[in-house]
């Protein structure tokens, strides 16, 4: 169902893309063209090759989601209802923000506590958010995930994770 | 070397215990993930990558393999008991399957999904088997200018052939995914691009994080919620036997057939995958039989849509194996994994390792007998699984995620970026773009530069020499026809109206 909600948005999503498919295009004159003499190059892919079509690529997709989008939004009827309350969940829920900033905050400590703390504190932590009345599945749950995790890579995998200060 | 004996040779090596234990491991992990929806096989590769490292590459591809197609074969069952498609591919199977467990045919509709899978499973495998030999040695003429457009050609079937979003979105992430690819040094000339100075960075952005990141971390992101552990899910529950009777099998049987050719070939082309192939078999059936009683509960409409998706997955094991080329975000993934474990797909495969690609196919055909196995008199059991709690699934699986991302480089820089990729994710889902394009551009953007500069020393600096080449030529005219015909036929049809 078409309204004025989503074809502003889909006007901004046409802008996001332009913006950041120039940001590429600029960023690639930051890229050295080796194997150039006097201008002249004598390996004709040079490392820019690739990074330049890309982004001129990327510009021309991006305004072609941009101006179908702004010439839908102007010929929109002018009674399109706003769409407001369109039912869809929101990006960011209190979930996901929770989830996030928690993995954000596990993986500033993680180096310093070691894995199987910060890891047990990060599952355990979640999971009671989540559902604060299965205290014991949560609590059963994550230690026998991390400490069989941390054993399977340690011992078995040879993958070493971080100890931390306290063990390591 | 004849077929027999290639696939006999084949049987050995998957018949090895070892292979076979990781075969076995695989089509079980698969039967599971394709149950629990929201769980899907490249959810599952991506964080058991690392767990693989250390194997040997002929067991650790059975394994993925097994994920791939027994994920095919579980979908059907909480789409058929709880009328929630653990796959994309088993949407229409809930069409047809959930009516008949309501009509307490459970048991019934449980039988010829194990079965539809068993027999699209089996002529896949046949036809994967009867192809390869011809398409590799078609393929081992293809220098590397022929190889640039095979890429940009799958690239372009992604595109033209995506679902659900517009072309422009489909050609962003392809662009979005190639850009990344760029980062770091390049391959032919040892430049550092876009790297700003971090060392972090001089390697590239590993294919690996940003699967694990925009399919795996993202779909915990998006289930890990308050909402999802009031929801309680209601299971039909099977009474009576899980089989049907000989007149049954030999009714549908002709629509399994047709079903596994249409789902096998489009199972081939890059990018069009089973969200296709079913709906094709399944409407190509109510065309066929008009009388049947279908959306309430038509065997057939079961039959085709399980056959179909089971042969498609092997179709799509012969761009992969045969030309090294990827045609769906799974097949993407497992090329990756190929590449960690040392294999290079592609025609050389098959004259280089012959034992571990004819192990591979041997352990297809093994793989989905153990799955009929499992599905028939275990199917009962198996369906458990879907009342997991869903936040302690998807927690296992952000734990899972975490180390997997950390243990490609052993670096927490990697656990950053997989984080900031599962948030791009979900914004790309968000607003329509598709994920798989962006995936697979960033695997074949690399492979593509490579060739470019073989190409040039080829053609002689000549870029008429490049076009004027004939499989270039097909390809390039390949190209064309997948993006304008399906937008012509629309715009004839909208006319027509």
């Amino acid at each position: 169902m078409q309204n004025k909600k989503a074809l502003r948005l889909e006007v901004l999503i046409g802008i996001f893309s332009v913006v950041l498919s120039s940001i590429y295009f600029i960023l690639t004159f930051t890229i050295k063209e080796k194997g150039t003499l006097k201008g002249i190059s004598y390996n004709s892919i040079s490392p820019k090759f690739l990074p330049t079509i890309i982004a001129v690529l990327a510009i021309i997709v991006a305004f072609s989601i941009l101006i179908p989008a702004i010439i839908n939004y102007v010929k929109a009827p002018k009674d399109l209802p706003e769409g407001e309350n369109d039912g869809k969940a929101p990006f960011l829920t209190k979930d996901r923000i929770i989830i996030i900033v928690s993995m954000i905050a596990y993986l500033c400590v993680i180096q310093y506590v070691g894995y199987i703390i910060s890891t047990f504190v990060l599952s355990f932590g979640v999971l009671t958010y989540l559902e604060k009345a299965k205290l014991k599945r949560n609590l059963i749950f994550s230690v026998l995930f991390v400490v069989s995790c941390f054993f399977l890579f340690n011992n078995v995998l040879q993958i070493w994770l971080p100890m931390g200060v306290l063990f390591g | 070397m004849s077929l027999f004996s290639n696939l006999w040779m084949g049987l050995q090596v998957a018949l090895v215990p070892m292979n076979f234990l990781f075969a076995l491991a695989g089509v079980i992990i698969g039967q599971i993930v394709g149950i629990l929806p929201g769980l899907g096989p490249i959810v599952t590769i991506a964080v058991l990558l690392p767990f693989t490292y250390n194997l040997e590459p002929v067991a650790a591809i059975m394994a993925f393999s097994g994920i791939y197609y027994g994920s095919q074969f579980g979908g059907a069952i909480s789409a058929i008991l709880v009328n929630a498609p653990g796959t994309e591919a088993a949407i229409i199977t809930a069409l047809e399957g959930y009516p008949m467990a309501k009509k307490g045919q459970a048991g019934k509709a449980l039988a010829t999904a194990a079965i539809s899978s068993f027999v699209g499973g089996i002529i896949g495998t046949v036809l994967l088997t009867l192809l390869s030999e011809p398409m590799t040695k078609m393929v081992i003429a293809f220098a590397a200018p022929e190889y640039v457009v095979l890429m940009v050609f799958a690239l372009v079937c992604i595109s033209g052939f995506s679902e659900n979003t517009t072309l422009p979105k489909c050609c962003f992430s392809i662009c979005v995914g190639a850009a990344i690819g760029t980062i770091g040094l390049d391959g032919t000339t040892g430049t550092a691009r876009l790297v700003f100075g971090n060392l972090n960075l001089y390697e590239g952005i590993s294919f690996v994080i940003l699967a694990i990141g925009m399919f795996a971390f993202a779909e915990v992101l998006r289930n890990l919620t308050h909402s999802q552990s009031k929801h309680k899910t209601e299971l039909i529950k099977v009474s009576g036997s899980v089989k049907i009777t000989k007149k049954e099998f030999l009714h549908i049987l002709p629509t399994q057939i047709r079903s596994s050719l249409s789902g096998f070939l489009i199972g081939v082309l890059p990018g069009v995958g089973s969200t296709t192939s079913t709906p094709l078999a399944y409407l190509t059936e109510k065309m066929l039989y008009k009388q049947g009683d279908w959306g309430n509960g038509e065997i057939r409409g079961v039959a085709a849509g399980e056959s179909s998706n089971n042969s498609c997955a092997m179709g799509a094991m012969v761009p992969l194996l045969t030309m090294g080329i990827p045609g769906s975000g799974t097949t993407a993934i497992m090329l990756s994994a190929f590449m960690i474990l040392g294999i290079q797909p592609g025609p050389l495969l098959f004259q280089n390792n012959p034992e571990m690609v004819w192990g591979l196919i041997a352990s297809f055909f093994i793989g989905t007998c153990i799955l009929l196995a499992i599905n028939l008199p275990l199917v009962k059991y198996c369906v458990k699984i879907v009342e997991i709690p869903n936040n302690i699934l998807f927690m296992s699986v952000l734990l899972l995620a975490v180390v997997g991302a950390y243990s490609v480089s052993q670096r927490f820089f990697d656990v950053w970026m997989m984080l900031l990729f599962s948030i791009v994710g979900l914004l790309f889902t968000k607003f329509k773009f598709p994920l798989t394009p962006c995936l697979v551009s960033l695997l074949l953007s690399e492979l593509i530069e490579t060739n470019i500069a073989r190409s040039v020393v080829i053609c002689n600096h000549s870029l008429t020499e490049f076009i004027t080449r004939p499989i270039v030529g097909v390809f390039m005219l390949l190209a064309v026809i997948v993006l304008v015909a399906p937008r012509a036929f629309k715009l004839m049809k909208r006319e027509k109206r």
